[in-house]
């Protein structure tokens, strides 16, 4: 009776989530890179809502006497042809895309993670439970069966101009990918022996896939989610590029219809920063959140988390003698400890 | 009964007793985690379903209890442990949370708190809490005793530390060494042994009535196969619990059970008390088995084996199933199954007519080679 589990880590095992946070943190840079970028982004967007006049110089359609002027120490990403401040701009739209972002990814995210979860756990053929999924699943075929882009094009024209409809449309058709996603992890978790087990010990269904399925489907999810504000953004400003979304130049501006505007005037042309400023906050912002998802992934699960801070720390040495038994409770007291262990190996193998 | 379906178990017939063990033997493929998993009803239903026959567990015929009501039966009434100590563990969760959700679902039985079976005539009687002098709490409390825990805790919502400390007991349990660590992994950090010491402490936490231990050792390497085989033997002593235990190892039944029954092809063809089926096999199958297992007398040489193969259940040979690689096969043996009847024997006055044979030809088996 000497299998004691694998070395133990004693330092980790004290430690508090957070520290482990930032022990994976450490060992792996680019995700703490995505976290940093991230969080920067998260903060700057509190402050242009807060406080703008801490960090944004001019007025969105303020016009300066510097007309298209090259990026200088007034003008960080300089000017356009009436003078107005590209930075100041950029900054503005910072908070209506990051939200934008977490809006329509989030609102797919809870849509389609909840159906996905009923039509992948309850799909026995000849219930209630299985026609709802075989509904759900035939709705979900078709919202996509259509390119998400057209489809979120056309229920633009539908809903009307502005932010609102635009992230309605595209949340339309955003929640069918999560169906597919969700129900797929459930139904490989579903039939996993832990998920009987659990069954065997009395936990009730509802239990079984709130507890043990939704725990083990959330990390791919939540992965898939974070990566997917990047694409959300990119498809939003790929509307907006068409001009349908958000109105610029205005009071609110955004990325991808300050890069439609200028490039539609032909001042990008002449004056690459009028693009290049709104072209790169996407981007950054894109690739902040792919860095953090795949940061997530590891710290959502145990086993690498486990591995990461395995790197950092000495493990104790293997026991090399069989720790005595302890003494257990009640009637084993008197069981041997040092009973001697006999191979039973007579029987047949098949 | 559609296209393809098949009868993976047919025509098993057993009683199990608190504090008995009965072991089931048989081939791969032979219908024996079938048949445990058909008890508590674990199917997957459909595409399984149990065409016929009873599975009466205290008093309550479990074929015809509802589907929904099914987990009330479960952990508590029939505990199980199963062969993948691998993957039945939840990875996402530390040992703590996985055997305080078994310790868990008894307490609140216990107290009335959730809806529990309770056995009987009228087995699903919610109105009033389970006695505490009910079997299947008396049946194993003298496994954990009773002063550890606050006698006041019993009657209300425990805390985490109340939980910690019964889970440590039953860490201590099954005997795994400093159990305050062990508590706060989570299974990836464990090896085979370990998890099935963990699931086997799952199981128990519930003080199951009756405990079905599906290969619990076939998946883990000898030396902790027989670590895990010793525990479960010192276990079995202590818990009062039925047991079905399950195995393709017949040296593991020998040592486990006290009645054996040998499973082929989805039917019982040799029930009876292991040592009288050990020292004088009634079944061909049997006996064949028998002489294919490693002994130490025989050392050297090829080791026996039977030819044939086991039928495929879709399509089983007509009559007896075991007739196509039977040595005393005759003509009868195509016709109609054989009945598992009682066979003459003088061995063991003491239980007359339960050594049981499904063979016309019962009688000839000692004389095989």
């Amino acid at each position: 009776m000497k299998d004691v589990a694998a070395p133990v880590v004693k330092a980790a095992r004290q430690e508090n989530s957070l520290s482990v946070l930032w022990r994976v943190l450490r060992a792996n840079p680019l995700s703490f890179l995505g976290f940093l970028m991230v969080a920067v982004l998260g903060i700057t967007a509190l402050v242009v809502v807060v406080a703008p006049g801490l960090i944004i110089p001019y007025g969105p359609l303020q016009q300066t006497m510097a007309r298209n002027a090259p990026p200088s120490l007034q003008h960080p990403f300089g000017t356009d042809n009436l003078g107005r401040d590209i930075y100041s701009n950029v900054m503005l739209a910072l908070p209506l895309d990051l939200g934008i972002g977490f809006a329509i990814a989030g609102s797919a995210l809870i849509i389609g993670g909840a159906l996905g979860l009923l039509a992948g756990f309850y799909n026995t053929p000849g219930t209630v439970g299985g026609a709802v999924s075989i509904s759900i699943m035939r709705v979900t075929d078709i919202f996509l069966s259509f390119p998400s882009l057209i489809l979120a094009l056309a229920l633009t024209r539908v809903l009307g101009l502005g932010v609102g409809p635009t992230v309605l449309a595209i949340t339309i058709t955003w929640w069918p990918f999560y169906v597919r996603l969700v129900r797929g992890e459930v139904l490989a978790v579903k039939h996993l022996p832990y998920v009987n087990a659990a069954r065997a010990a009395g936990v009730t269904e509802n239990r079984i896939l709130l507890r043990h399925v939704l725990r083990n489907v959330l990390e791919p999810t939540i992965v898939y989610f974070t990566l997917d504000i990047g694409t959300v953004l990119v498809t939003y400003s790929t509307i907006g590029f068409i001009g349908v979304a958000s109105k610029y130049p205005g009071p609110q501006p955004e990325w991808g219809a300050m890069l439609a505007f200028y490039q539609q005037t032909g001042s990008a042309n002449v004056y690459p920063w009028l693009v290049i400023a709104p072209g790169a906050a996407i981007f950054i912002t894109v690739l902040a959140f792919s860095l953090l998802g795949d940061g997530l992934r590891d710290i959502l699960d145990p086993r690498t988390r486990r591995a990461f801070v395995r790197g950092t720390i000495t493990h104790d040495p293997p026991p090399e003698t069989p720790a005595p038994l302890p003494v257990a409770s009640g009637a084993v007291t008197d069981s041997n400890p040092v009973a001697p262990v006999t191979v039973i190996d007579t029987g047949v193998r098949t | 009964m559609g296209a393809g379906t098949f009868y993976a178990v047919s025509d098993v017939t057993m009683k199990i007793f608190p504090g008995q063990v009965v072991g089931i033997v048989g081939e791969t493929g032979c219908g024996k985690s079938t048949l445990a998993k058909a008890i508590p009803r674990l199917l997957p239903e459909p595409p399984a379903t149990i065409g016929g026959g009873e599975i009466i567990f205290r008093g309550t015929d479990l074929v015809k209890v509802p589907k929904r009501q099914l987990p009330m039966v479960r952990g508590t009434g029939i505990g199980m442990i199963f062969q993948e100590p691998l993957n039945s563990l939840n990875p996402a969760y530390r040992v703590f949370d996985q055997i305080a959700e078994s310790i868990r679902i008894r307490h609140y039985r216990e107290m009335g708190w959730v809806r529990s079976f309770q056995g009987g005539e009228a087995p699903f009687d919610y109105s009033k809490p389970a006695p505490s002098t009910s079997v299947g709490s008396s049946l194993t409390k003298s496994i954990v005793p009773d002063g550890s825990i606050e006698e006041a805790a019993r009657d209300r919502l425990r805390t985490r530390s109340e939980f910690r400390e019964e889970v440590l007991e039953y860490l201590r349990l099954v005997r795994i060494n400093d159990p305050e660590t062990i508590l706060n992994l989570y299974p990836h950090e464990l090896s085979g042994g370990m998890r099935q010491r963990i699931m086997i402490a799952m199981a128990l936490s519930e003080k199951p009535s009756l405990l079905i231990a599906d290969e619990p050792t076939s998946a883990l390497d000898v030396t902790i196969q027989a670590q895990v085989l010793t525990l479960m033997k010192e276990l079995i002593e202590e818990v009062d619990a039925a047991i079905l235990f399950i195995s393709h190892d017949l040296g593991v039944i020998a040592e486990t059970a006290d009645e054996i029954g040998v499973m082929y092809a989805g039917r019982i063809v040799e029930y009876g008390p292991v040592a009288e089926v050990f020292r004088s096999p009634r079944h061909p199958y049997t006996k064949a088995l028998l002489r294919a297992a490693p002994s130490k007398y025989k050392a050297e040489g090829a080791l026996d084996s039977i030819a044939g193969s086991v039928p495929n259940l879709s399509r089983p040979p007509p009559g007896c199933r075991f007739n196509p690689r039977c040595p005393l096969v005759r003509d009868v043996c195509r016709g109609e199954h054989p009945p598992l009847a009682p066979v003459d024997t003088t061995a063991d006055p003491a239980t007359p007519g339960l050594h049981r044979s499904a063979c016309y030809f019962a009688d000839e088996v000692p004389g095989l080679p």
